[in-house]
């Protein structure tokens, strides 16, 4: 559980996060020359973006002391929907153009994730099922039904007009500006708002906080509602991105996102952590090495085994201060 | 006045053992009425060879959660059992076609080593993290899981160089209800050996007390001296050995090595557990309701596939009965509880 005072590890993992950053990059930058590139730099930006904003969300709920194994397939479902919608409203061959569309596609894919984030926290905060089993099971119910509502197609975005690759501004993807000022936004509500501060209590000791009158319950279910949210926004982001959505968009995202929080410092077992710098270097550093192995040209199939490696060791690092129950 | 409480107290007794009864064999009860229904209307249900499938179906899903179910009553989980299951698969399948050792007994010897090896060493590794290290078990299961998996198919694409490996000889593939001789009832045998083993081990041996102990209260296990972490860790060994058995008969049953057999399973698998009635949270359940689980929801996966229901919308289906069953088995917790508490108050 928490502890005010700092133990050394505590703080050697505060900084330890950044030492193998800075580590990392310079052996790829040695390696290669492209990596330090501008456009590399930006692009690493740009695809970090979405998966950002998941984590954002993740945050809220690791706060709580749970965990959303569904963010992946939440991206996808909120995307699948919101590509379908776009289909119909072009059905007659006009092109996605203006800028009230695209708030309204990325506002129909919020609802939906949302929704999903809604039935999560309910299941979990009303009915009391243990988080890794409800969202285990919401990870395979929305991804079916998005493969059902597409038909298993892929849907392309592109071709409707809706794409991020080409709207930036002083040359850098308008994704970022997102993922930038929601960051921003969402640091100050985890740290001065009611709502925030009452999220970090319940999630060091969930006794203790309904006993001084927090509403345990209705902090729940807004955190799984804000993961669902910002995740449903991340997947038509990275369909918009990627040009469009395959039955396998953003499968798996959730190891991404859940280590790069506990990289971030952000605690598994709740209570600690904060949005900013930690949800922003645990990313950059996985998307890093990700990026770093592409240009290495690696195995693909090793990504996967790094991946895992990645979040062992995260965790386990996470794990050494822990004194509660083993489960 | 005293007897009349006597009587009340009684009567409460004899409701709680009703409702036990009850919420102890619900699942069973929705099983028979499911089967008698689609024995009536599902057409192409009854027939020998679809009830020989069906119950070769179940065989190798009642052994990998079998596994499941121990650590679940310690209120953990393992993601990684799908992976063991890849593995092994592809692993054995090398073993047995491309070996040296390929078409001796050997090979088929090796294989079965081997494959129970891998189960044991992801279950140590697992038990580990989580006993040694203190990980919570679903994020250390995730890791192990992503790593296994990962090797499967990475060692799938440099060996076979495709995703799976067919040609394995019959000596093998009985285990799986394959060959020429017909082999089915095998795999049969092989689950009712794992079920009888696993209900002795958790109901009438000190393992299983300390299992069940552990799961409602591990500090309190603690403080009455009960080894936990080794408890735990033999726990995690177990479920690993139990995947690495089921990956050898889901090798047999599809008479290939497939790098990413077990990838589609884990709702299966959980939902099994979870169906069943054993509780997510740790502490309730046995082996018997996992039985239940694996009969029914093998029985939903065969319905939906006889009835042509689109294939996407299975996992669907199988995860709104989880759900439910996981919010059931909540509620009549609760109710027992209270009843007991009652019927404790009246003595």
């Amino acid at each position: 559980m928490g502890k005010a005072r700092r133990s050394p590890l505590e703080f050697a993992l505060k900084y330890g996060v950044y030492t193998i950053f800075v580590v990392i990059v310079i052996i790829f930058g040695l390696s290669n020359k492209n990596f330090l590139s501008t456009s590399n730099i930006l692009l690493l930006l740009e695809q970090s973006a979405p998966i950002m904003i998941g984590v954002i969300g993740m945050t809220f709920v690791m706060m709580d002391g749970g965990i959303d194994i569904s963010a992946g397939s939440n991206m996808y479902l909120s995307a699948a929907v919101s590509a379908l919608l776009m289909t119909r409203m072009t059905a007659d061959g006009s092109l996605i153009t203006s800028a009230w569309q695209y708030i309204l596609f990325m506002l129909v894919s919020l609802c939906v994730g949302a929704l999903i984030g809604f039935f999560n926290g309910l299941m979990i905060s009303r009915f009391r099922i243990v988080p890794f089993i409800v969202t285990l099971i919401t990870t395979s119910i929305a991804r079916g039904l998005g493969m059902f509502f597409t038909d298993m197609k892929l849907i392309i975005v592109n071709n409707m007009g809706f794409k991020f690759n080409d709207k930036s501004f002083l040359g850098i993807s308008l994704l970022v500006y997102i993922a930038v000022a929601l960051l921003i936004l969402f640091h100050c509500v985890l740290r001065y708002t009611t709502y925030g501060c009452q999220l970090k209590a319940q999630g060091n000791n969930h006794e203790a906080a309904q006993k001084l009158g927090i509403n345990i319950t209705r902090n729940t279910l807004i955190s799984y509602v804000l993961c669902g949210a910002l995740c449903g926004l991340a997947g038509i982001m990275l369909a918009g991105q990627s040009g469009g959505v395959p039955t396998s968009l953003a499968e798996g995202y959730e190891f991404i996102i859940i280590p790069s929080a506990v990289l971030g410092g952000i605690s598994l077992f709740g209570g600690k952590g904060s949005i900013l710098p930690g949800c922003i270097i645990g990313n950059l550093l996985i998307n890093t090495i990700v990026n770093g192995l592409t240009m290495m040209s690696a195995n693909p199939y090793v990504y996967t085994i790094v991946r895992g490696v990645i979040i062992f060791i995260a965790v386990m690092v996470d794990s050494l201060n822990y004194k509660g129950e083993i489960r | 006045m005293a007897l009349n409480n006597k009587a009340s107290y009684e009567k409460a007794l004899r409701s709680i053992r009703l409702k036990r009864l009850l919420s102890d064999n619900a699942i069973l009860v929705i099983w028979v009425v499911f089967f008698a229904a689609s024995l009536l209307f599902v057409e192409g249900f009854a027939s020998a060879y679809n009830i020989k499938n069906y119950l070769s179906n179940c065989a190798p899903l009642l052994v990998v959660a079998a596994g499941l179910t121990i650590v679940t009553l310690n209120g953990g989980i393992d993601f990684s059992t799908t992976s063991v299951i890849s593995l092994v698969s592809t692993i054995t399948a090398y073993i047995l076609v491309k070996t040296a050792l390929a078409d001796t007994i050997w090979a088929i010897i090796v294989a079965f080593l081997v494959g129970l090896g891998i189960g044991a060493l992801v279950g140590v590794i697992n038990g580990l993290a989580i006993s040694g290290l203190k990980m919570p078990s679903f994020v250390a299961t995730l890791a192990t899981k992503l790593v296994f998996s990962g090797v499967a198919v990475w060692f799938g694409s440099v060996f076979y160089e495709k995703v799976s490996l067919p040609g394995l000889p019959a000596g093998f593939t009985a285990i799986g209800g394959k060959g020429n001789p017909n082999y089915w009832f095998i795999p049969l045998l092989i689950a009712l050996f794992v079920f009888v083993l696993i209900e002795w081990l958790l109901s009438k041996t000190v393992f299983g007390r300390r299992v069940y102990a552990v799961g409602v209260n591990p500090r309190t296990s603690q403080i009455s001296g009960i080894p936990v972490r080794r408890t735990i860790f033999f726990e995690f060994l177990l479920c690993g050995l139990l995947a690495g058995l089921a990956g050898l008969m889901y090798t047999g049953k599809n008479r290939a090595g497939i790098t990413t057999l077990g990838d589609d399973m884990f709702v299966n698998i959980v939902g099994s557990v979870v169906i069943g009635g054993t509780s997510p949270a740790g502490g309730f359940g046995s082996m018997r309701k996992t039985l239940y689980g694996v009969l029914f929801l093998t029985l939903l996966s065969t319905i939906l596939n006889l009835l042509g229901i689109p294939y996407t919308l299975y996992d669907v289906i199988k995860g709104v009965f989880v759900l439910i069953a996981a919010g059931l088995e909540l509620v009549t917790r609760r109710m027992n509880i209270r009843a007991a508490a009652k019927a404790a108050k009246m003595g």
